[in-house]
């Protein structure tokens, strides 16, 4: 027999349980991160990782864009690459990356939920994500 | 140092945050719970059967995969959160969900996004998917099928044992 409306209190019921879970690891960890960035630690980094990105076919300057997305998320980075001039290849780059890896404490967090084993993704994802940077700027 | 403008950024951010999270959390777990009642939810997940045998994935495996390429990791996790509470998977199956869905989830909107800022929409989206797969097949079927060969070699011998015993 379908019943509606105790689906529907079941959802809502579920939905708040889930809600809150995600408050608990969203919020420690973004307030966390926004200290990082107001101290300046994120621009420190940026200044040390600059010539890597030479591997990548970038210019230096998208270390912000890469660390942004990897550390806050993929809508920071992308505010991050309109401020700079960037070309169609750098942003093809750019966004394959972020795309492999982006949030990594946010999402590591959230998937540490899943009982999976974070530490080896989060290295896997940071991995792919500089190989295949190193290699669309070889064949691109 | 400018205090007053950080909190300003955390709260506003913050809220911000929580209200988007909350405008897709609750009418999407409400949705699949509705969906469920209907039976919608199995017919879907069946479509996906064949291809998660691929990575030696059950068909309860096919919600979150679904859920996190729509919505996102942070959103598909209320799905994936439910499974594992109610134990539907093991270790290794966890795994290959968590290798996939880390390289490839939320790929519609991610895409979009870097294509409306002047990103190549078939490199981002393909190079993801394309490594998704391969990495989940890799470790699904070579780095796991040893325990698993190992563990059903195990109970065949324990089985014959048993007859030979019960002989």
């Amino acid at each position: 027999m379908i019943d509606l409306s105790n689906a529907l209190k079941r959802g809502f019921k579920k939905a708040f349980i889930t809600y809150l879970d995600l408050i608990k690891v969203i919020v420690p960890v973004y307030v966390l991160v926004t200290f990082f960035r107001h101290f300046g630690i994120i621009d420190y980094l940026a200044g040390i990782f600059s010539p890597m990105m030479q591997l990548f076919g970038l210019s230096g300057e998208a270390v912000v864009v890469l660390l942004t997305g990897y550390f806050l998320n993929l809508y920071a980075a992308i505010g991050a690459i309109s401020g700079l001039q960037l070309g169609i290849r750098e942003i093809t780059i750019l966004g394959t990356m972020l795309g492999l890896a982006h949030s990594l404490i946010i999402e590591g967090a959230v998937m540490k939920k899943m009982r999976v084993n974070v530490l080896t993704l989060i290295i896997l994802r940071i991995v792919a994500s500089l190989a295949v940077g190193i290699i669309l700027n070889l064949i691109l | 140092m400018d205090w007053s403008a950080m909190f300003r950024d955390m709260l506003v951010g913050n809220l911000d945050m929580l209200t988007d999270i909350a405008k897709i959390i609750f009418p999407l777990l409400i949705g699949i719970e509705l969906a469920d009642e209907l039976g919608i939810l199995d017919k879907v997940s069946q479509l996906f059967t064949p291809v998660l045998k691929y990575f030696n994935l059950p068909s309860e495996a096919g919600l979150p995969l679904i859920v996190s390429q729509i919505f996102g990791i942070t959103y598909g996790a209320g799905v994936i959160i439910r499974i594992v509470d109610e134990d539907k998977l093991s270790t290794e199956e966890l795994m290959s969900l968590g290798i996939f869905l880390a390289i490839c989830h939320a790929v519609i909107e991610d895409t979009l996004l870097f294509i409306a800022i002047g990103g190549r929409g078939v490199i981002m989206l393909g190079t993801r998917i394309l490594l998704a797969i391969s990495l989940t097949y890799i470790y699904s079927n070579y780095l796991v099928s040893d325990n698993i060969k190992a563990n059903s070699g195990l109970s065949q011998t324990a089985v014959k044992e048993g007859v030979r015993s019960y002989d």
